[in-house]
């Protein structure tokens, strides 16, 4: 029989030190409450955006690259390698420096953005781009020695030349304001939301969607053929995208690259629903209460862009379609994160432990009750807000964005407090 | 009881082990064999009041005791 210190002895080989993804949660988590300051501060702003350097694209990227990116980071670095059985890398400077170089650059670019400071907003978006290549090199490393899971990893590599589409267009897209030009505007503005929404967020989410729902739901794998299908059509909406966005079919085809995504989206929400009802465990909680409300939105999206790109008329569509696709990435990526985050709590807290900790008892759920509401009003009074002109609407929303951003952050920090006085007092002689 | 799950994909090793003993009598245990630490298995077991033991197995193997936490 073994020891009680021995127990989860080899685990170590397939953790990362509890630190490492919960500086990229932790990062994120201020990210969010920072992202919703900024959209406060842009207030009426928000309703006519079309682009351009300011307090709203600062908030809009502080969404996207501090909360939704940086999420992405930490949970696919310490959730891939259990996936595909791999140890993870024993030294700690590279996640050290990935994380160190990413948030540089984001602070960076989002200055940048606010501030309208074109040199700076270049640097950033240099140093980010540095920072996602080294990860894409850690990302590629797992990939290629992945044992099984060839659904995860197949979203995996598509995520990854994602992340290379959106690394262009984001470089040509800040280079502009300083006068450098690598890719035509609109085009690179259609890859960026394109690559960087449905390609990176989109793949990674449903890549990791194939273990965690199931796992979370205590339900069978879905069915290989319905799931893999919903990849091929995810692939070819990209491929297609992409041909149209760089000249070289009809423009018309955007519209069945859309279709295409979102046949695959609506396939991969069946499957997901479908272990969602026949899992073992049917109450998930406020956490699958966000994601749900995230398909939706995310659902939406597709039938926003469709209308956008038939010049259905509809008032202010472009921003409609901004909030429903970056509001249905961060409302699904906080319902995966508020059950990931004190999961992985009591796992790092827990090992070489004979009894360790649950994860209920890591959680705190008063502060995500709050988020959940707050959150969702957000968002619905943001919609509200810019369909109806209405500046009080939109700053009601940012305000209880707000709330619920610091809500979540209470969570956050209730369950990394008692991870770390765990940690500590297992240190103790 | 015994229950194989080497070979098996993730997250199927866990869903299996779950299943099997929400549906054990009182005093019932279960050896797991497995080709690998179930590293995210413990957090669950220990919601539900099961714990975890490693003991001797084959080359290869982790052989997990699950037992009812008293």
């Amino acid at each position: 029989m073994a020891t009680a210190n021995t127990f989860l002895g080899s685990a170590s080989g397939r953790l990362l030190q509890a630190a490492i993804p919960f500086r990229f949660f932790a990062a994120a988590v201020l990210f969010h409450l920072l992202a919703w300051l900024a959209l406060a501060w842009a207030g009426p702003d928000i309703i006519d955006f079309v682009g351009g350097l300011g307090w709203t694209l600062a908030g809009l990227h502080l969404l996207t690259l501090g909360v939704l990116v940086m999420t992405a980071l930490g949970a696919s670095l310490q959730l891939l390698p259990v996936a595909t059985r791999q140890p993870v890398m024993s030294q700690r400077w590279p996640y050290e420096l990935l994380w160190g170089l990413y948030v540089l650059g984001v602070m960076a670019v989002v200055a940048g953005m606010a501030l309208w400071l074109p040199t700076l907003l270049w640097l950033g978006a240099l140093t980010v781009a540095l920072a996602l290549l080294l990860y894409l090199g850690l990302l590629a490393l797992n990939l290629r020695g992945a044992k099984g899971m060839p659904l995860v990893v197949v979203h995996g590599w598509v995520a990854a030349l994602s992340l290379l589409v959106l690394l262009a267009s984001a470089l040509s897209l800040a280079g502009l304001y300083s006068g450098i030009i690598l890719i035509e505007r609109t085009a690179a503005i259609g890859l960026h939301v394109s690559f960087a929404a449905y390609g990176l967020m989109g793949l990674l989410v449903m890549g990791f969607s194939y273990i965690l729902v199931p796992m979370f739901a205590l339900a069978d794998n879905p069915a290989p053929a319905w799931s893999h299908l919903s990849l091929g059509l995810a692939m070819f909406a990209l491929l297609v995208a992409m041909l149209v966005l760089l000249g070289l079919v009809s423009p018309v085809l955007f519209r069945l690259a859309i279709v295409a995504g979102a046949l695959a989206f609506l396939i991969h929400v069946a499957l997901m629903e479908q272990a969602l009802r026949s899992g073992m465990r049917r109450n998930l909680g406020t956490s699958f209460v966000l994601v749900r409300l995230g398909w939706a939105c995310l659902a939406a999206s597709f039938a926003l862009a469709l209308a956008l790109e038939m010049e259905i008329g509809l008032r202010h569509a472009a921003v409609l379609f901004g909030i429903l696709l970056i509001g249905g990435l961060l409302t699904l990526l906080l319902g995966v994160l508020s059950r990931i985050v004190p999961f992985l709590a009591a796992m790092h807290a827990g090992a070489g432990m004979r009894r360790p900790p649950t994860p209920s008892n890591m959680t705190a759920q008063r502060p995500l009750d709050i988020h959940l509401y707050c959150h969702s009003a957000a968002l619905a009074l943001l919609l509200a807000g810019v369909s109806f002109d209405n500046v009080w609407l939109l700053r009601g929303g940012t305000l209880a964005g707000i709330a619920g951003a610091v809500a979540y952050g209470a969570f956050f920090l209730h369950t990394w407090r008692r991870m770390s006085k765990m940690l500590a007092s297992k240190a103790q002689p | 009881m015994h229950v194989e799950v080497r070979g098996l994909l993730p997250p199927n090793p866990f869903v299996t082990i779950i299943g099997l003993i929400e549906r054990l009598a009182p005093g019932q245990t279960l050896t797991v064999h497995h080709d690998r630490d179930p590293v995210p298995l413990y957090a669950e077991l220990a919601e539900r009041g099961w714990l975890a033991e490693r003991i001797h197995g084959e080359p290869g193997e982790v052989r997990l005791l699950l037992s009812r936490d008293a």
